[in-house]
């Protein structure tokens, strides 16, 4: 009786041990994707891969300028689980003088940021202001500085919303952005805690 | 020769296994570093897909203690290797899940946040009601041990 007993608490310690063993094969993927993504979150790659200015006169015969920007996303990590949401840019004309142009309109591009993938967000003929027209067309050397910043969707979207935030600096094309920090918000309904954010 | 060898190998084991399995407090010594890695990986593999705990994945960490407090078959042994196993258990994902935050990787203050966030994460997804619920669990798996085995 004693035997019999024994044998199955032996049997069922190798059965815990089985089960633990299966849990450790299931965790193994998930964890080293963790290990990821803290440096995925610094190292989604921004840049600005089409930028075009078209000059011409307004009705009144003063100077205008609209331009069109292409801005491309891309995840050079191996991390699994990104989703790019919410892209939007300020953007300052900067010549002798800094003139601010608030914010370009709400971009509704959104996609998956998994190893490969590229998202594209583009802007089409957006007019900047008169002052910042004059600016631009009188010196070849006018600066066209976007801060983009965008919600990286994770699977921490529970407990916190990480948004990087960018400063892409352009005169007449392509550039590579730089990230300028990451910022987190406390999700609605989340954890209750909030975060503050970091330069990169 | 070579099929007396071959019945070697599995008797060797299985004296080696009740070599540790011989008296109350091996047993102890063995399952409790198994139980707390098993609830590590339970709540890891949970955490780090989702940062929240799913029903399922509070019945997995049940029945986890449940077997455990059946193979203790002590009430009182148990309740504190159920203690131990969790606070080397908590400790382990602590430290699991802060290793990738540190400042090498993310700049500050997101080195401090992401951590401070991850206390919050791992706190909720454990107190109260889960912490009591596994003890329960751990509790009746004893008496059933008790009763039955």
């Amino acid at each position: 009786m004693l035997s019999t007993k024994t044998n199955r608490r032996d049997t069922l310690t190798i059965m815990f041990l089985a089960i633990t063993l299966i849990l450790l094969a299931v965790t193994v993927n998930s964890t080293v994707n963790y290990y990821r993504y803290y440096p995925a979150l610094t190292q989604i790659k921004l840049s600005v891969t089409s930028f075009q200015k078209t000059t011409y006169a307004d009705s009144q015969g003063n100077p205008a300028l609209k331009f069109t920007v292409q801005f491309r996303l891309e995840n050079p990590t191996d991390y699994n689980g990104l989703i790019m949401e919410k892209f939007q840019t300020l953007l300052d004309v900067i010549g002798n003088i800094t003139v601010p142009q608030g914010a370009l309109p709400d971009n509704t591009a959104t996609g998956p940021l998994n190893p490969g993938n590229i998202v594209n967000i583009g802007y089409s003929a957006f007019d900047i202001t008169t002052t910042a027209a004059k600016l631009a067309t009188n010196s070849q050397t006018t600066q066209f500085v976007f801060y983009p910043d965008f919600v990286l969707s994770s699977f921490l979207d529970k407990a916190t919303l990480v948004i990087p935030t960018y400063q892409c600096v352009t005169i007449d094309g392509p550039v590579t952005c730089q990230q300028t920090g990451l910022s987190l918000q406390t999700a609605a309904g989340g954890f209750g805690s909030s975060g503050g954010g970091g330069g990169a | 020769m070579a099929a007396a060898a071959e019945g070697e190998a599995p008797r060797k084991m299985a004296l080696r296994l009740a070599w540790f399995l011989a008296t109350e407090n091996r047993r102890s010594a063995v399952l409790t570093p198994l139980w707390a890695v098993a609830i590590t990986t339970a709540y890891a593999q949970a955490l780090f897909q989702r940062a929240y705990m799913t029903l399922f994945d509070y019945a997995i960490v049940i029945a986890i203690c449940l077997i455990a407090g059946v193979i203790i078959m002590d009430v009182g042994r148990a309740i504190l290797s159920y203690i131990a196993a969790i606070a080397i258990g908590g400790t382990i994902l602590l430290i699991l899940v802060s290793i990738p935050a540190n400042s090498s990787t993310i700049p500050s203050p997101g080195n401090i946040v992401f951590p401070t966030l991850w206390i919050t994460i791992l706190f909720t997804a454990v107190f109260p009601l889960p912490f009591i619920t596994y003890l329960v669990a751990t509790v009746v798996g004893a008496a059933i041990g008790e009763r039955y085995l």
